[in-house]
This record gives C-alpha cells, structure tokens and sequence, in this order.
C-alpha cells in the first residue's frame, strides 16, 4: 500500500525555536496515534503533515504532492485542528454545509453529506441549533464532523476527544477504529494513552521535537502504569460518583474542587476506573471528563534519557 | 511506519489530483454575506444609508414641478456627486460594523484553518472576504446610486434622458469603485493587523479621518493643493470630481486627478500586498 503521508528529514523552525526536528516517517492506511506531552511538537506535525506550515528543511508528502502550497489534496484531506473557531452563528448543519460548500459540493449535496457526518458523530438532535450554544463535547464532535464529511481519505485529528463525555469518547473512538479499517489514514495527537488504547496500538511518540520511538503501544502502555494520571470530571452528582469510586483498589487520590464541583482523582490502572464512570455516567449525571496528564512528561523524560 | 495490514476500501475514494475549481470564493462570499444579513443593524444601516435617495428623489420631483426650482438645485452631474460624496459617512460606518472582524475574528481564533484546511488558496480567502465587504460597501454606495439613477430618469426624462446624461451610470460605477476599493482594502488591513474587530474599526476610522486632520493641518501650513494626497477621503473626493467634471473644492481645486488616483492605486496594491503577507493560517510565535 503507497504511504500517503512521507515525512523525509522534516525541520520546522519558529524563529529560534525548534518546533521538529529531522523527523521521518511513512503513513499508509490505518489509524496511527502520535503521542507527546504539551509542547512536545505535536501539533506542529499536523500542521506540516497538513500543509499549514512549510518546514523549514526536509519534506513533507501528501498524497503524494509537496503538502505545503498543494491546495488540491484537501479533497482527500480532513482536519480537526486544536483550535476552538467555529461559525457561533450558524447551526451545526449550516457549518458543516458551509464547509462542504468550499470543497466544492452544491447545496444539496452539501446538505445531504453534512448530515451523514452529524449522525455520524451523533449530533443530529442538535444540528439546527447554533454552534455558539454547544458544549465543549458537542463543538469538538461538530469539528470532527467537518473533518469527516467530504468522505477524505487522510484524517489528521489534533486531540479529538477532549472535554468529551465518557460514552462519546467510546462512540468516537469506534468511529476512528472503523474509519482506519475502511482503509483511511487517521492520524490522531492525544498526550493521553488511554484514549490511544481504544483507536490503535501504531505509535509515534514525539518529544521536544523528535521522535523518540514509533512502534507498539503496549510497552509505553506498561511504563505509563507506574504512573498515576489525573482525570478531571464534571457530573451532576460528584459526591454520589465520589462515594462509588473511592472503593477502587488502583484510586490514588480523590477530591472535589470547591470553586467548581469537578472531581479530581488520580489512577493507577484507568481501565477500571474509565469502565467504572461509564457504568456510572448516567446514575450520577456525568456530562465531561478530561484526562490532565501531566505525567506523561516523566515517561518521556524517561524515554530520552534511555 | 507503512505496516503491512491489508484493508478492504469500503468508501468513495476521491481523487486527490482534482483540479481546483474556479470560483472557490464565491462560497466565502455567499455565506458571509447571508451571516451578515441575519443581523438587523446591519440591515438598519442599509435601511437608513437608503433614506438620501428618497429624499433626492424628492428633490427631483420638485424640480419636475417647478421648474424655476432648477436654478437653485439643478438636475445635472453635481446632484449624483454630491449624493455619492454624502454617502461616505454610511460607506465607514459599514466598513467598520461589516469588515472589522471579517479577518480578525477568523485569525484571532485560529479560524481561518477551517478555511485552508479546503481546497482553496489564501488568495481565495482574501477575495471571498474582499468581496463580502465589496457586496456590503455597494449597498450603501453604489446600489442606491444607480437606484437614483434609475428614479431620477424615470420622473425627469426631459432633462436627464438626454444624451449628455448617458454617462451617468458608468460615472456613478466609476465613482463608487473609486470609494469602495481603497476602503475594503483598508478595513481588511486593519481587521488583518489589529486581530480585534474593536481595534480594526477604530484603527481603520483613526486612519481615515486622521489623513483627512492632516490635510488640513498640511494645507493651512503650505498652502499647497498637493496636501490632499495625504488624505484619502480626498483623493477619492478629487478623483470624483474628475469622473463627473464638476468644479473642485477649493483645497482640491489644483490637485491632479492623475495623482489623487494614482495614491488611491498604490494604497489598494500595498494592502493586498499586506494581506498576503499578514495573513497566515498559524501563528508563528518567535
């Protein structure tokens, strides 16, 4: 299978600032997760990898065209970048149609796609009321439906899952799953494993710019165990989702912030506990629930000190 | 990274060679355009930019009726350069409310990567937004010009049906094009500098007027009619009075044309040059 994303000595500077640095690789079909603390460089590569910054040495492939400066390619291209910017005024159906619109689709078209991709991501009870009044899970998932809806056959997804709830994390990680073995190319950043776990187990682990390793996600799933991670939670009832986890052997700490009733916990083996606030989701009222990992950093210290 | 995992395709696959359409700022345009409509102070200004031309239209009416009143307000060329010369006040404040944030908002928050993350060039971008605050300027200016036109003919044939007054609508398109573009060109510097709508609007009404101050200031300390090309409302002023060959103000009155048009050319070349240097779908961080 052709790779359709070729990294070849890749460099991209800021200024004096080394965002990457000689990085290659090759992506053919399938989800690929690219995994790395804040900072790491990890959005700078979707933004070469998608031809929004040109590197400064090296080359960066698309579909096999220079990515940079080959507008052509984002027909089979869709992004869904970090940044919050949407259309506030518009419905969720008329971003996604406005959207298609520049790929080129008529009304119709556009109309009938946009809508495949909002059931998609299961937002259709919602998408004829503005952007401007969804919740964060609800405006990444419309984002995500815009990636999706011009049917791309390479996905780049900057940190997809965050501020989703627990049951649309799994909805969406199915969705990436099946969008890889349709035979796409997705290519997902995260700095936390555990939503990588559900989607993929093909890495690239990027640190300060380099790529430490790419390979299998079990071995950096084993050192990551040895280190708690913090989860954020924001339900209805966070004393009555307290009282149920705080019997789990692998809980390392637990309180409620006092300013905005988010549980805070810290874990050993998500698993469990992620299994846990699923079953718990509905009784207690779970509405988001973000992984702060500011561990991971100490694993990729780890890693370059190796 | 390229494994060896075999796949079934089981979707549409496009072709990533497709050639990039024409016309890919027409969707920028029209969706612009229809997000500004569904705002009522936009369609209130349009509303109240439109009142001049019924009271003009009055004006002529009165004319036809009698017409001893001509020698006072006559019915010529002059009447359409000064409707258009009043509509600037209307042409700013559209600039401001309609083109501040065209830009400013999208890159303020990152979202002019939905945009470039499509099959379009930046300088697709830069014409869809070109052309919103084009479509928006026109409503105020050019549209209700030609509308007088159209009205003023129909209640006084006998004086503007005539040949001499057959020119009429390309000077009032010439005249309009000579406000519009300098000042789409300009709004849409500011909203691509000051990434605030606020700061753009009060960015691009501190420009506009400051060079209309500093004429003056510049002509009461030389005297010279070559203060005018410093101020931008008068160049487009002095190019007016050209297109419709009516008598110049007296700060104007010995300032080339040529060179109040050339200073209007040269400012809307250096805010395209700008905004293809300025307008960048991420931010670089030095």
């Amino acid at each position: 299978m052709t790779a359709r994303v070729v990294f070849k000595k890749a460099s991209r500077w800021y200024g004096p600032v080394m965002a990457l640095n000689d990085v290659s690789f090759e992506l053919g079909p399938g989800v690929y997760g690219l995994l790395g603390p804040n900072g790491a460089g990890k959005s700078s590569l979707l933004k070469l990898a998608s031809g929004q910054l040109r590197p400064s040495q090296g080359t960066v492939e698309l579909l096999g065209r220079p990515a940079f400066g080959s507008p052509g390619v984002f027909h089979s291209v869709g992004l869904c970048s970090d940044t919050d910017a949407l259309f506030e005024d518009f419905t969720g159906l008329q971003f996604v149609s406005a959207l298609l619109s520049l790929n080129g689709f008529d009304e119709t078209e556009a109309r009938k796609l946009a809508t495949e991709a909002i059931e998609t991501v299961d937002l259709k009870d919602a998408m004829h009321r503005k952007v401007g009044g969804y919740s964060k899970g609800m405006r990444q998932r419309i984002k995500l439906a815009q990636a999706l809806a011009h049917r791309p056959e390479v996905l780049f997804l900057d940190e997809p899952l965050t501020g989703m709830d627990p049951q649309n994390r799994r909805r969406i990680s199915d969705l990436m799953r099946r969008l890889g073995e349709e035979g796409r190319t997705v290519l997902v950043s995260t700095h936390i494993l555990h939503e990588l776990e559900q989607v993929t187990r093909r890495v690239l682990l990027i640190h300060n710019g380099r790529v430490l390793a790419e390979g299998d996600l079990g071995e950096i799933r084993d050192l990551l165990d040895r280190h708690p991670r913090s989860v954020r939670i924001k339900a209805a009832d966070s004393r009555g989702l307290a009282r149920e986890l705080v019997v789990l052997p692998d809980l390392v700490s637990l309180s409620i912030e006092e300013a905005t009733g988010h549980l805070l916990a810290e874990i050993r083996k998500p698993d469990a506990f992620f299994a846990k606030v699923q079953e718990l989701s509905a009784a207690c009222g779970v509405e988001e629930m973000w992984v702060t990992d500011e561990n991971l950093e100490s694993v990729f210290s780890y890693l370059v000190s190796k | 990274m390229s494994t060896s995992q075999i796949y079934e395709q089981h979707y549409r696959r496009l072709d990533a060679s497709i050639p990039l359409r024409a016309q890919r700022w027409i969707p920028i345009a029209r969706e612009g355009l229809k997000a500004l409509v569904g705002f009522r102070a936009f369609l209130g200004l349009i509303a109240i930019a439109w009142l001049p031309v019924f009271g003009r239209l009055v004006q002529v009416y009165f004319t036809t009726r009698f017409p001893e009143a001509r020698r006072i307000v006559p019915v010529d060329d002059k009447l359409f350069f000064d409707f258009m010369g009043m509509q600037i006040p209307w042409m700013l404040l559209m600039s401001a409310y309609a083109g501040a944030g065209l830009i400013a908002n999208d890159m303020r928050t990152g979202g002019l990567l939905l945009y470039l993350s499509r099959p379009l060039t930046l300088g697709d971008y830069i014409l869809g937004k070109v052309s919103i605050l084009f479509a928006s300027l026109s409503m105020v200016t050019m549209i209700p010009g030609l509308v007088l036109l159209l009205g003023a003919r129909s209640l006084a044939p006998d004086v503007l049906g005539d040949a001499s007054h057959l020119l009429l609508l390309p000077k009032i398109i010439a005249f309009a094009l000579v406000m519009i573009l300098p000042t789409t060109g300009l709004v849409l510097v500011m909203s691509a500098l000051a990434r605030n709508p606020r700061f753009a609007g009060l960015g691009f009404f501190f420009v506009f007027v400051g060079t209309t101050v500093a004429q003056g200031i510049a002509w009461q300390a030389t005297r010279s009619p070559y203060a005018g090309l410093v101020s931008i409302q008068a160049c487009m002023r002095r190019v007016g009075e050209w297109i419709f060959q009516v008598k110049p103000t007296r700060m104007t009155a010995d300032l080339p044309a040529e060179w109040a048009l050339l200073v209007l050319a040269v400012l809307c070349l250096g805010c395209l040059f700008i905004l293809k240097t300025r307008v960048r779908a991420v931010e670089i961080v030095k």
